[in-house]
């Protein structure tokens, strides 16, 4: 396989439009969709013309995010095995790892739409992802502090420590 | 809004509780009743446990103790209290008190993923509660009444298994037989208790010479639960485990010659025929194996509960 002609006669890449839950149209490399499991698996059996996903789930906002980290993780993943082609040295998984972090360190609203857009579509890491934040967030937090940041009532369970 | 955390598929919010180390969880238990059932459900603990559990192997294989929290379990009289590196909030309140009356003295102490299994050290063990506690959520639970009393020494260990995925406790009696004429002789029995269940399991009699280092293996326990004797304690209490420690150096220099003696009486021992220390032998390799498969020995022990 030749990868290495000229870039101004290179094919167009094939694409894919997602549409959000709102009615935006997101234009997107196949290679970027298919980071989520639930497109990949019906992806070979649908036509090429008609490769068109609504996610009703999914809001625009959320849809962006989730199509940014989709496209760095494929970029990152390819320069990494590059690097590791021709055996140059690089921190390209360590800086993959600082951009998600930076990428996750998000409201508590951001961070539940993005919960469950990732588990809607099975974006694996990004679920992943999302998960430890929640638990890193409630870790090292006291009761109150957990309530007020994620909103959640006191529906009269009787707490021993209370008084902490 | 109330509460996004609600919204949440279940499996989601179960896989966040489960990356939560077991302090935080318990925190967590008391924000609101969703949350309480969640965390208090029988098969959450499973899964929660066998997820810890698969995590400190990995983790001792890599060599890799970073989600692990060392903690140190303090007796104050009959209160434990627990310090670990994130908070001294609760240390103020005991996580448990021993329930017999017996303050000042020393207590025997295992701990095992998590789980800490304690008693009065003393010379008549029977008087005594036997307890296995969660010093974390401070929960703890006194044990059925062993089947055997006729001990003059003892000792424990306690240890999980990982295949059946239980608690175990092992103790190992001895009797002194006086058989009126004069020539007493000791007999050793073993006995298994099994967390959940509400009786002890006899292993029946063994040809176990009791070696003073099991003493000091005990000691070796105590000082990696960090049970350190409170600085009032009786003054004799503290010189017990100078010596002990003292015990312990010797038979560790002396392990090589060190002797089984086995009993000369061929009444006594399963697998034991006239002469044939091999078979003795053999039942003691066994017995070993059984210790270590309940980790019962030192081997790479620490202060870890979590």
């Amino acid at each position: 396989m030749k990868d290495s002609f000229n870039p101004s006669i290179e094919p167009p890449k094939k694409t894919v439009t997602l549409v959000s839950s709102d009615g935006y149209d997101f234009e997107v490399e196949e290679e970027v969709a298919l980071e989520s499991q639930v497109i990949k698996d019906g992806f070979e059996d649908k036509a090429v013309d008609d490769r068109e996903y609504l996610l009703f789930n999914v809001h625009s906002d959320t849809l962006e995010l989730i199509i940014k980290y989709c496209e760095k993780h494929v970029s990152s993943r390819k320069s990494i095995s590059a690097a590791a082609a021709s055996s140059s040295s690089s921190n390209g998984e360590e800086a993959l790892k600082e951009w998600d972090e930076h990428f996750i360190s998000v409201d508590t609203n951001t961070l539940y739409d993005i919960l469950m857009a990732a588990d809607y579509l099975n974006i694996k890491s990004l679920l992943d992802l999302a998960i430890q934040k929640v638990a890193d967030t409630i870790h090292g937090r006291s009761p109150e502090q957990i309530r007020k940041k994620f909103n959640i009532e006191n529906d009269s369970i009787i707490d021993p420590w209370a008084s902490e | 809004m109330s509460g996004i955390m609600s919204k949440l598929p279940n499996p989601i919010f179960i896989d966040i509780l489960l990356r939560l180390p077991i302090k935080s969880l318990c925190r967590c238990l008391f924000l609101s009743k969703a949350w309480y059932h969640t965390i208090k459900h029988p098969s959450f603990i499973e899964m929660y446990h066998d997820n810890k559990v698969i995590n400190n192997n990995n983790n001792n294989n890599n060599n890799n103790n970073n989600n692990t929290t060392p903690c140190f379990l303090i007796q104050d009289g009959r209160d434990f209290r627990l310090i670990d590196n994130e908070s001294l909030d609760t240390f103020e309140t005991p996580i448990f008190s021993y329930p017999a009356k017996s303050p000042k003295r020393l207590f025997d102490i295992c701990s095992c993923n998590g789980l800490v299994f304690s008693t009065r050290r003393g010379f008549i063990y029977d008087k005594e509660p036997y307890i296995i506690c969660n010093p974390i959520t401070g929960d703890h639970i006194v044990l059925p009444k062993p089947p055997l009393h006729w001990i003059n020494r003892i000792v424990f260990g306690f240890g999980f298994d990982p295949v059946s995925k239980v608690f175990k406790v092992i103790r190992i009696v001895v009797k002194l037989i006086d058989n009126m004429r004069n020539d007493s002789r000791e007999e050793t029995a073993t006995e298994v208790y099994t967390l959940g269940t509400d009786e002890w399991r006899s292993l029946g009699k063994v040809p176990f010479y009791f070696p003073r280092y099991m003493d000091a293996l005990f000691d070796f326990f105590c000082e990696c639960a960090e049970l350190n004797p409170e600085p009032n304690e009786e003054q004799e209490e503290e010189h017990n485990w100078i010596t002990s420690a003292g015990q312990l150096d010797g038979s560790m220099m002396t392990e090589g010659e060190f002797e089984w003696q086995i009993s000369e009486d061929p009444a006594i021992p399963i697998g034991y025929t006239d002469g044939n220390h091999d078979v003795a032998h053999s039942m003691l390799e066994e017995i070993y194996d059984e210790m270590f498969k309940y980790n019962f020995l030192p081997r790479g022990w620490d202060a870890t509960f979590v």
